[in-house]
């Protein structure tokens, strides 16, 4: 693949970290929806190959983790810290803290408002869980 | 140009915005799956992403609008991109298909609209998409 886009975005970028893929997807999509860029990865191994990318415009790590995976999010968080000292993180340990996180970085949005209430993203993440294990 | 159309975007009883088409992109080296995302949705593409033939499922069967798929060949797992186009083709027969490979010289005319060989132009591919959608070349 050979590609002129550049990484270093003008937009704020948020980097969603969520091994559930219909959760990333709801939060990806949510904050694009109120102007953000959005990378996702699937768990910490793919978010440090995106963070290891100094060139890459990274504002916010949603670090949106189970807490059966603690370990690598708090190593992941002190990694962030120590390697890239100027994007935020926010660890959100449940598909809800993590949209009520999406909700508040789209009060503080670059360009648009929220597209509707985190609750409703709550609410959108459990019917899919639910769609899914049916 | 196709109807813009409303997806499930959000719970029932909020307004929805009509989206463009949108292609799920199957790829599990996250530089290469977010650099095609970003390139679809630059050209007025909605992007969804997924690392490998299970997530691409579970996206598929959650009622996510898909229009079309771009994955990639080698990927781990049990189903590689092949096995993923031939459930996707079983399943969602009107879905467009494009695969890209970097093992692969080329993929059966039954599993794909499109194939392209690493290293490819993203622009290439992007057009491709675009046309296989029905889109006009540009938006210009």
């Amino acid at each position: 693949m050979t590609t002129d886009a550049g990484l270093g975005a003008a937009k704020d970028t948020v980097l969603v970290v969520d091994p559930q893929v219909l959760v990333r997807m709801a939060i990806a999509q949510y904050l694009r929806d109120c102007g953000y860029r959005v990378v996702e990865a699937a768990g910490a191994g793919e978010a440090v190959v995106i963070l290891q990318h100094r060139d890459m415009r990274l504002d916010v790590v949603l670090l949106a983790l189970d807490g059966s995976g603690s370990a690598p999010v708090f190593a992941l968080s002190h990694w962030i810290r120590a390697n890239r000292p100027g994007v935020g993180v926010i660890l959100a340990g449940t598909p809800a803290r993590a949209a009520t996180a999406a909700g508040e970085l789209c009060e503080q949005g670059p360009t648009l408002a929220k597209p509707y209430e985190p609750a409703a993203l709550i609410e959108r993440i459990r019917r899919l869980l639910a769609d899914r294990a049916d | 140009m196709p109807e813009l159309r409303t997806i499930d975007a959000a719970p029932r009883g909020l307004v929805q915005t009509p989206r463009p088409p949108t292609v799920l992109v199957v790829d599990d080296e996250v530089m290469v799956r977010f650099l095609v995302s970003e390139a679809l949705r630059e050209a007025g593409i909605e992007a969804v992403e997924a690392t490998d033939a299970n997530e691409a499922l579970a996206i598929l069967g959650s009622g996510a609008g898909i229009d079309a798929m771009v994955t990639d060949v080698r990927m781990p797992g049990p189903m590689d991109g092949f096995a993923l186009a031939a459930a996707v083709r079983a399943a969602w027969p009107s879905m467009k298909v494009i695969m890209v490979s970097g093992s692969a010289a080329s993929a059966p005319a039954a599993l794909a609209d499109a194939f392209f060989a690493k290293p490819y132009r993203l622009a290439s591919l992007v057009g491709a998409t675009r046309q296989l959608l029905g889109l006009p070349d540009n938006d210009d």
